[in-house]
């Protein structure tokens, strides 16, 4: 991994079209400001993280939930 | 047989896994989407038409362009419903739905913007005074 060292309002260019800019730091918090072409997709980690690991909670391995699957459509049985 | 449904960026977390069919239970609202390449791995799924509330959640344009575009009701959508041995506890992840072309056999997981939608949501409050399937 690259790191850099900025100062708040100094920015990271990259790939021509990518502008991460230090708007702030302030008690153990940066904010950081990102001007990207619109097809990119700009997400916190932690939102990312959280949904691979649903993702993963939420795949069933055929053989080992069939217990839990009958739980489940039971509680679909109305 | 029917045509798998490519994600082309797979999964969230199965990155490696692109190809997947659906299959329907017949007797609930229960969709199985199998995975092609690992014959282990699937996911339980579940259209939101049996929730009482509509779900209409903010999915962002470029993820309809993403699978080439067209009219809304060329899409369908699916949620990821996270099973356990205790109805209370069962899950489903509003969050991230899976959007699907039907048509040109493509798919993508969606991640919703805002906090209105949680990950894990109980379908049992979900589907209660809803419609059956």
């Amino acid at each position: 991994m690259l790191a850099l060292t900025r100062k708040s309002g100094e920015s990271i260019v990259i790939n021509d079209n990518i502008v991460i800019e230090i708007l702030a730091v302030q008690d153990g918090r940066v904010k950081v400001g990102l001007a990207a072409p619109r097809e990119m997709r700009i997400l916190r980690k932690e939102v990312y993280d959280a949904i691979q690991e649903t993702n993963k909670e939420s795949a069933t391995l055929k053989t080992d939930k069939e217990q839990e699957v009958n739980v489940l459509k039971q509680l679909l049985k109305k | 047989m029917q045509k798998p449904i490519f994600f082309k960026k797979g999964i969230l977390g199965f990155d490696d896994y692109k190809e997947y069919v659906i299959v329907r239970d017949e007797e609930n609202c229960l969709y199985y989407l199998q995975s092609i390449d690992n014959p282990n791995l699937e996911f339980i799924i579940i259209s939101p038409h049996v929730f009482k509330k509509p779900y209409n959640p903010k999915i962002s344009e470029l993820y309809f362009e993403e699978l080439g575009g067209g009219a809304d009701d060329e899409f369908v959508v699916y949620l990821m419903v996270r099973t356990s041995g205790k109805s209370e506890e069962i899950t489903v992840n509003l969050q991230a739905p899976l959007l699907i072309h039907l048509d040109r056999r493509q798919g993508v997981q969606v991640i919703v913007d805002g906090d209105e939608y949680g990950m894990r949501e109980s379908l049992r409050v979900l589907i209660e005074g809803g419609d059956s399937c």
